[in-house]
């Protein structure tokens, strides 16, 4: 019976104790939290059948971005073998040597190249046909700013044209 | 005196009488009059961390949130380019005390589109970070990333967190192509790429926290629950973090 009493009495003076302790372990602390959003726009890119005529065995092209990011564009010609193509001095394009004409310049959404201006030399009698293929790439920057294009994701279309000597 | 140190509740309730004092003492202070020199005035000793970001010129405290100022120079974020993102923690706590503290940073990062993106990847999202700063790994997710401050930060003092921001070029990558479709018909040779990351917002939470240098060790423990060993008990280097170096 003693005993019971003296741990009562323990119990208490612990309680007591411990409740005048607990302010003196704490430790000086801070936190502040702040965040925020930034939207990603990376659209859809899109190039639609490319403005093209012939004049005088001159072809004309100009491709238009209307996505909604920024662009590289090549093209390229497909012709028959008696025919030859070459490039006309056009403001922003240059032969890249793999069958590709390049644009140098970026296009942005809503933009359109300069002409692409190709010679079409024939030995045919009769008409034939030249497919010019249009492709474009999403622009890729690296670190510092410069940029590229992602042609392993490009997007293409083309047209065939007849083109009549005659 | 022996029945009153028998009865249990006796001591229970003057130990309760000595609390309930103690706590009402001082609303009992009597009004003295007393010369300035007689006069020590006491401020109570805090700490105090603070996120700025750089805004122009100048940083700037982030309460209010992010603004990303140097995306924000361009139309758009563009991928892959680096960013001059400055972000830094200060040490603002109350001059008088001159108190340093430890300050670890918890990042969050994810993709957010009517709620949280959790099929995105938010590695994709690249923060840099300053020299001096221990990122742990154990606590390190692909979403959040736990940093620790190495050295104590003077009060007053300032520490680079973040350097730059960048979004991994992987997410073009992640397209799917269809044909271009103009008032419920397809357009001849004209094909469009959706991006799956398209419209998705980048989403960075910066969490600061700070605890006294004091006692080292055992603060760092109470206040993030994590074991550290420092070069010094007071004020000294972090030397381990989780019982791995941070060297």
């Amino acid at each position: 019976m003693k005993t019971k009493w003296l741990i009562l009495v323990a119990a208490a003076l612990v309680l007591v104790s411990g409740t005048a302790v607990k302010p003196a372990i704490a430790y000086f602390t801070d936190t502040i939290s702040t965040e925020g959003k930034i939207e990603l726009k990376l659209g859809d890119s899109e190039i639609p059948p490319m403005e093209d005529k012939v004049e005088n065995m001159i072809k004309k092209i100009s491709i238009s971005n209307t996505g909604d990011y920024e662009l590289l564009v090549r093209a390229k010609a497909l012709y028959p073998d008696n025919c030859t193509v070459t490039l006309v001095d056009s403001e922003g394009w240059s032969d890249g040597g793999d069958g590709y004409y390049y644009y140098s310049d970026i296009v942005s959404p809503g933009e359109k190249t300069n002409q692409l201006l190709l010679q079409i030399n024939s030995e045919a009698e009769e008409s034939f046909n030249v497919i010019i293929v249009q492709e474009g790439a999403k622009v890729i920057y690296d670190e510092d700013g410069s940029y590229t294009g992602d042609w392993d994701a490009k997007i293409s279309s083309q047209i065939d044209e007849k083109v009549d000597r005659r | 005196m022996k029945k009153l140190i028998k009865n249990p509740l006796i001591i229970l309730a003057f130990g309760l009488i000595v609390i309930a004092a103690g706590s009402v003492g001082a609303a009992r202070a009597a009004i003295v009059y007393q010369t300035a020199a007689e006069r020590v005035n006491f401020s109570t000793a805090t700490i105090s961390v603070d996120v700025q970001e750089m805004v122009g010129d100048e940083y700037v405290s982030a309460d209010d949130g992010l603004v990303f100022d140097s995306v924000k120079q361009d139309e758009t974020i563009k991928i892959g380019k680096k960013y001059d993102e400055r972000v830094r923690v200060v040490n603002n706590s109350n001059n008088e005390t001159g108190y340093s503290e430890y300050v670890r940073v918890v990042v969050r990062k994810s993709w957010f589109k009517d709620g949280k993106s959790t099929n995105l990847n938010p590695e994709l999202i690249e923060l840099e970070t300053a020299e001096g700063w221990y990122l742990n790994p154990d606590e390190t997710t692909t979403e959040q990333e736990v940093y620790y401050m190495t050295s104590p930060l003077a009060c007053g003092n300032a520490a680079e967190f973040i350097t730059g921001l960048k979004i991994n070029n992987e997410v073009t990558t992640f397209v799917e192509t269809k044909p271009a479709i103009e008032n419920g018909t397809e357009l001849k040779g004209t094909i469009v790429n959706e991006y799956l990351y398209n419209g998705e917002e980048v989403y960075i939470q910066i969490q600061a926290d700070a605890v006294q240098t004091h006692n080292s060790e055992d603060a760092i423990y109470a206040a993030w629950g994590i074991k550290a060993t420092c070069s010094a008990p007071d004020d000294g280097n972090i030397l381990t973090i989780g019982g791995k170096s941070v060297q």
